[in-house]
């Protein structure tokens, strides 16, 4: 375990009574040290009779071996794993001792709340049994392929490909068919092996051909068998093609989703915000996988960049419909403006997103809203309208590129306390995403967000 | 604290975008971060990431469990063929004796 950065907690003596464990642990005390210290105390690890009646103690002891076991876990997680797959963490991004950092986190986290950590040690052990778990499945089913296909060499790197190249991509693109989508594929596939064998060339041709006789019976007997031998040969390169290239399973996935999109689009005003997301979520990830494979799943060029705008402006008009729906919700709870806040932010991260050109458009959204839902608030008679206001304008600052709320929305009796909130929120996010607050030449045009307000807790007028 | 979008990051890593994973991960690595920070950040992304990977082996799993399905299908259905044909062989063998 790596030393803690702070100074090192005090250790209590005589660490046997619940209270003294508290103290210690209310004291942001480092129970690795205070076990540490208590073993010592007793060679052995034997607990004393009064010792092993210290149910925190024992809790303190259980969480102390879990955590290591755990960080030990996740170590060797993102160590074997994760850069085996290929996110590469360099320079100082991950090194052997962030194990202990991982600890160290455990640590602090349980001391915390003694009473969540093994529920949240449970949760980090089985999502990374899982993981194992399917992983050894997935090479168990492949051993058994590569068994079945052992003739067939030239395609066997197919399979390795599988999951050591591709596995990834294809498994996210298996993902975007749904059950019903992949049931039916998987049916389309069992009948077309069927047909094949049963109804295809070899009942027709090769069966007949051995049953009539041309020549000598053996000899047909040999060419039927070598027809059906061919013939189980080829559907078996067929299957590992679909399962080895991207012309098979998920290629039928793609066209399925991009069809499900195309009518989507048609389809747009019965949409719901988050099924146009979905949608639009849909279509990068199609772009993103057609950009790393000779398939390109969706329409090239102008046709493209039609659909994106389609689809974003489909999200858009859900967004802005939402937001219309929040404000007449008057007056306004936390809830209300909580959803507003998240309208507001999806909407400029959108502009952003899916239209760089026009980043005045994000502001417009914002300054229009702010100032339907400033009227509301300027009528409502009830509740901390200066709450309120903040609640909203967090919005502002979570726009990227950030909108300075003080240029934006000035209230007389809050400024003081929104330039404070401003600047820190600001400067955070300046720092984090090192763009400029405002595009140059675009600042906001002053708006007068109109009529005083009533509520004397609200400060009066709102001007820029 | 400073703060990462674990959201974004999943969304990346769901996307296949491994480049854009690793850059957001990096830039904070490589910035100042307490030991807590570090450490959180570090179980967080390992948590994100074998929840995402989980559920694409799965949906890869099912794939391959369907083509094993589909190559004993090819197996039984060839070995009813060529039964089929030395049935075929020996009641043409009776009727030509």
């Amino acid at each position: 375990m790596a030393e803690t950065q702070k100074p090192g907690p005090e250790i209590i003596e005589e660490p046997v009574q619940g209270e003294n464990i508290d103290a210690a642990l209310n004291a942001g005390g480092d129970i690795n040290k205070f076990i540490l210290r208590y073993n010592e105390k007793h060679p052995g690890g034997e607990l004393s009779a009064a010792d092993s009646e210290n149910e925190k103690y024992k809790q303190l002891v259980f969480l102390q071996q879990h955590v290591k076991q755990t960080g030990k876990e996740v170590k060797s997680f993102l160590i074997s794993e994760i850069k085996a797959d290929g996110i590469t963490l360099d320079s100082q991004a991950f090194q052997g001792e962030d194990g202990d950092v991982i600890e160290d986190f455990l640590i602090a986290e349980a001391v915390k709340d003694l009473e969540a950590a093994p529920i949240r040690l449970q949760e980090i052990h089985d999502n990374l049994a899982n993981y194992y778990k399917t992983k050894e499945q997935i090479g168990v089913i492949e051993g058994e392929i590569k068994t079945k296909t052992k003739d067939l060499e030239s395609y066997q790197g197919e399979v390795d490909a599988v999951s050591k190249i591709s596995g990834f991509k294809r498994g996210i693109g298996r993902m975007f068919a749904s059950p019903e989508e992949k049931a039916t594929m998987r049916q389309a596939r069992t009948n077309g092996i069927k047909s094949g064998f049963l109804n295809g060339r070899m009942n027709t041709e090769a069966i007949d051909s051995a049953t009539i006789g041309r020549e000598k019976s053996i000899a047909n007997k040999e060419e039927a068998r070598e027809m059906l031998a061919e013939e189980a040969k080829q559907m078996r390169i067929d299957l590992l093609r679909d399962l080895g290239t991207d012309t098979g399973i998920i290629a039928r996935a793609m066209e399925i989703a991009t069809k499900r999109m195309r009518d989507s689009i048609a389809n747009a005003d019965n949409l719901t915000l988050s099924q146009a997301e979905q949608e639009f979520d849909q279509f990068e990830s199609l772009e993103e996988a057609g950009e790393n494979s000779e398939i390109n799943y969706l329409p090239q060029g102008s046709e493209r960049e039609q659909m994106r705008e389609q689809l974003d402006n489909a999200v858009k008009e859900k967004l802005v419909v939402e937001m219309r729906e929040a404000v007449e919700q008057f007056p306004l709870g936390n809830k209300q403006l909580d959803r507003m806040e998240k309208l507001l932010v999806k909407y400029t991260s959108r502009e952003r997103v899916g239209n760089e050109r026009d980043p005045d458009s994000a502001r417009d959204f914002v300054l229009n809203n702010l100032k339907l839902i400033y009227d509301k608030m300027a009528a409502d008679p009830k509740g901390n309208n200066s709450i309120k206001k903040l609640l909203v304008e967090r919005a502002c600052w979570k726009m990227d590129p950030p909108v300075e709320i003080k240029n934006l929305v000035v209230d007389a009796k809050d400024s003081s306390r929104l330039e404070s909130y401003d600047q820190k929120q600001m400067a955070a996010a300046a720092k984090s995403k090192a763009t400029p607050p405002v595009a140059p030449g675009s600042a906001p045009k002053p708006v007068s967000l109109g009529s005083s307000d009533p509520n004397p807790n609200d400060g009066g007028e709102h001007t820029l | 604290m400073k703060q990462i979008d674990f959201d974004k990051l999943e969304q990346d890593i769901v996307a296949g975008n491994k480049d854009a994973a690793s850059d957001m991960l990096v830039s904070f690595f490589d910035s100042d971060l307490t030991p807590q920070e570090r450490g959180e950040i570090m179980l967080n992304f390992a948590m994100i990431y074998a929840r995402v990977k989980t559920k694409i082996n799965q949906a890869y799993l099912e794939s391959l469990e369907a083509t094993l399905s589909d190559l004993k299908l090819v197996d039984q259905l060839e070995r009813e063929g060529n039964e089929k044909v030395d049935l075929d062989d020996i009641r043409k063998r009776i009727q030509g004796s």
